[in-house]
């Protein structure tokens, strides 16, 4: 009987903790459940799209890219291949339609030649993101253009021509020439071994590490250039501002109603306009250098004891610091011009 | 006399019929896959620049690739690893910053013939990383270089051991005899010092003395070692360059990982005598694996001792130099040459307040050598190829160079997590014999024993054993046979070494396909 009992027992025991894991567990199988169909309704990814091309050694690689909609990168990734990657994911309640890339994605090549383009007719719709991503040989040249979407190019020889309607561009480690354009986006430029022509028109541009130069133009946006060579900086209106760390080579810069800020050593003949925004250079207390500092209303003022103060009222100044060097020449109309 | 000549026909015909199976199915090394010529300096021939070091591939199990910071880090690292060394910061050819070529001071064209860092040690074995790590990439083993590329008639691609680096820049050494102009690149340890004593250390090949660029050393009078008297001696044990490739993957072995590939082939280690061991740190017990002896624990530890031991410059790692003559070491060079820059000041940070330029060459090394990749084998190999590799296992080639095995599950880099890694090496040090001996004890390593050397790339190396030996790889397979002396055991191969000649000569050639397949 007590035997009896005692497996009666068991059975009960054993139901109840069955019941108890079923209440406990259920809500969690529910909740998986749920989250599983909502992952699977609002991103679904498609399987990875690979291509490797075979290229020579003996030739530099050529690459056209042409992208409609989506993220592109190019990036160093060995010698003899080119690999192309893609993926999607789409938020929409859909998915992406099977044979997606082979509708979207065109790849030729002739030799080292290689061109990539997606389609116009069935560039992926704004609830799709894709990203293409391309491992090159290091000595490849490149054209890309992408209508929206980032670009991001990274340790490859160059020339790089890169044009983004509406995104951003982040460019490093290009040895030779860059062209970077940008419609409504940011430009992102570092370590670059030639000349470097950046352009945004509603964007800002930051670079750092541009030995040979570079020519950068904002539409509206903002300037920051560290380390870099013989540089020509223009922020076209607005409040756009130039801030520059280290520049190597000649400097010109200017802006509408944004401020400069320059910290260097001057290597080389500065010349730094505003309209209504405040200039303001930061020089160690040994460099050399002629300055020349004119402003129409606005005022001076000198941090530094080597700087002969002007009488009041005065607008212009032209003084040798520390037995002179390179010309500094700073004007603005209405802002204040500022040197330490 | 007619017989005569019936006899001497009849013997030549006799001799061509005994040597025919050898040259029917003789086997033999095939040679560097795709040829010399189409590695480092065969392209260099040709005017095609060496390739850079291959970016680590995407990893097989989780598709992760590496991402942009690692990548720009990574190629950061090839330019630093591509400067060629002055002696001072006045006299570079190229000062730091500089738009003068290419990318100033980091140009990313090699080999490079402006100096365009400073630090070169009075004692160095070499002026630049890639010099003697080509082959087949930038980033390789010790391969040939053209010593002349931008001339209209350039040489052939040599030892750059051989002229270009003991003479540049009109520095006065003598090229020591064991230097050949096609042999393999060597460093030097002697094995005991005058006193008899053991001594282990390299002794560097070169000196600054004589170098035209450099303003400050004029009274350097340093002299090399006589390498002609301690190699008559039998003094010297010689090294040769390791390929850089696949390191960051080999670190990101766990122990436990070594150590149960290694549990799992006992029963099949045991009836052949291969035993072997970890070299472990004197400190903290772990697994050392980096170096022909597997002396190094991490790749930051070897990028540093190889700056200071091969190049002479001082770093954090390893801050005292190993020649401290000041007749050789000018006042432009201020010690440790190569660290971390953060001062506020132009002389002091190469360059005023710039906060870009902080990581030092040799820590820009241990990443440039973190993520490259392990050398990829061919896609297709042959049938042959395909055979041996069966035959690899079988014979028990597999029980040291294990064929692969597997990063930690969870890593800072997604990249080199829980990926496989084909490194053909268990990672331990071997008791190998007489033979191959150097008797130089590193760490837990005897003087016979040396790590299990991977063998992933093998297939595109010029040269090997520890000491380049030999071009061959079937006497390289001979050479890790060797009977037992007073002084040492004898090799843990033999048994595998007598399994490897029992084959028939068509399964040996297989064996060699293979391993050229890698």
């Amino acid at each position: 009987m007590a035997v009896i009992e005692t497996q009666l027992s068991t059975v009960h025991t054993t139901r109840y903790a069955a019941q108890v894991r079923a209440d406990l567990y259920l809500p969690f199988v529910i909740a998986i459940a749920l989250l599983a169909w909502v992952q699977s309704s609002s991103a679904q990814t498609m399987p990875d799209f690979r291509r490797t091309l075979a290229v020579t050694s003996a030739e530099t690689v050529t690459l056209d890219v042409d992208v409609a909609v989506g993220e592109l990168q190019v990036s160093y990734g060995r010698d003899g291949e080119v690999s192309i990657a893609a993926s999607a994911r789409s938020s929409a309640p859909g998915g992406i339609a099977d044979g997606f890339f082979s509708a979207v994605l065109r790849i030729e090549q002739s030799g080292n030649h290689i061109k990539v383009h997606t389609s116009e007719l069935a560039a992926p719709e704004e609830r799709i993101s894709v990203l293409y991503r391309i491992d090159v040989p290091y000595r490849t040249e490149l054209t890309s253009k992408v209508k929206s979407g980032k670009q991001v190019i990274t340790g490859i020889l160059g020339p790089v021509d890169a044009v983004t309607n509406k995104g951003d561009i982040k460019a490093a480690y290009i040895s030779n020439a860059l062209e970077a354009h940008v419609g409504r986006g940011n430009l992102d430029i570092q370590v670059i071994g030639g000349h470097v022509d950046a352009i945004t028109d509603g964007g800002n541009i930051s670079c750092a590490r541009l030995p040979q130069g570079v020519s950068a133009e904002a539409g509206e946006g903002d300037i920051t250039l560290m380390v870099v060579g013989p540089t020509i900086a223009v922020v076209r209106k607005g409040t756009g501002r130039i801030s520059v760390g280290g520049a190597r080579g000649s400097f010109t810069g200017s802006t509408d109603k944004g401020d400069i800020y320059l910290k260097a050593i001057p290597h080389e003949d500065w010349q730094l306009s505003s309209a209504s925004g405040n200039v303001r250079l930061e020089l160690p207390p040994s460099a050399k250098f002629e300055l020349e500092a004119s402003t129409k209303t606005g005022e001076f003022q000198f941090d530094r004891d080597d700087i002969t103060r002007p009488k009041a009222n005065d607008l212009q100044i032209r003084q040798a610091i520390n037995g002179g060097g390179k010309r500094i020449v700073v004007h603005t109309e209405s802002g204040g011009i500022v040197i330490r | 006399m007619r017989m005569s000549r019936q006899f001497v026909q009849n013997l030549a015909i006799s001799c061509a019929l005994l040597a025919c199976p050898n040259w029917l199915f003789g086997q033999k090394d095939p040679g560097v896959r795709g040829g010399i010529q189409n590695t480092g300096g065969g392209l260099q021939q040709q005017g095609i620049p060496i390739p850079h070091p291959p970016v680590i591939s995407r990893n097989p199990t989780t598709g992760e690739t590496i991402n942009e910071n690692e990548l720009k880090s990574f190629i950061e690292g090839i330019l630093r690893a591509g400067q060629l060394e002055s002696t001072c910061d006045d006299c570079a050819d190229v000062t730091d910053g500089s738009p003068v070529i290419g990318m100033g001071e980091l140009d990313p064209v090699f080999p490079q013939f402006h100096t365009n860092s400073n630090g070169l040690g009075a004692r160095h074995n070499s002026d630049q990383c890639f010099s003697c790590h080509a082959q087949p990439t930038l980033g390789g083993s010790g391969g040939f270089l053209v010593p002349n590329p931008g001339d209209k008639t350039p040489h052939r691609a040599e030892n750059p051991q051989f002229h270009l680096i003991p003479h540049r820049y009109g520095r006065q050494n003598v090229v020591p005899s064991f230097e050949h102009r096609f042999g393999p690149i060597r460093e030097v340890r002697f094995r005991r010092k005058p006193d008899g004593t053991a001594d282990g250390g390299v002794h560097q090949l070169w000196t600054v003395r004589g170098s035209t660029n450099d303003p400050t050393i004029p009274n350097c009078a340093l002299t090399q070692p006589d390498f002609e008297k301690e190699y008559k001696a039998g003094n010297l044990a010689f090294r040769i360059p390791l390929q850089m490739t696949g390191l960051g993957l080999i670190e990101s072995i766990q122990d436990r990982e070594i150590l149960a590939q290694h549990d799992a082939t006992a029963a099949m280690r045991a009836p052949l005598g291969i035993v072997g061991h970890p070299n472990r740190s004197g400190n903290d017990g772990t697994i050392t694996r980096f170096g022909w002896k597997a002396q190094n624990k991490s790749v930051t530890i070897f990028a540093g001792e190889a700056y200071n031991v091969e190049m002479g410059i001082t770093n954090e790692a390893f801050p005292t130099a190993t020649e401290e003559d000041p007749d050789c070491q000018g006042p432009e060079k201020p010690e440790p040459n190569d660290v971390v820059r953060t001062d506020n000041n132009e002389s002091r940070n190469q360059d005023f307040d710039n906060p870009l330029h902080i990581l030092p060459d040799w820590q820009q090394f241990q990443i440039l050598m973190r993520f490259t990749d392990g050398p990829a084998p061919v896609a297709n190999p042959s049938e042959s190829a395909k055979h041996g590799r069966t035959l690899f296992s079988d014979i028990g080639c597999g029980l040291c160079h294990t064929p692969q095995m597997q990063t930690a599950p969870v890593m800072n880099s997604a990249v080199l997590q829980n990926r496989p890694v084909n490194l053909f090496s268990d990672m331990f040090v071997h008791h190998m014999g007489s033979k191959l001996a150097d008797d130089i004890t590193q760490g837990q390593a005897g003087g016979d024993e040396f790590r299990t050397t991977p063998l992933w790339g093998v297939g595109q190396r010029i040269f090997f054993m520890h000491d380049g030996r030999t071009a061959d790889l079937l006497k390289a397979i001979d050479e890790h046979f060797s009977s037992a002396t007073p002084r040492h055991p004898a090799s843990e191969a033999n048994e595998v070494v007598h399994k490897f000649h029992g084959l028939s000569p068509i399964d040996q050639q297989a064996i060699l396909d293979f391993l050229r397949s890698l």
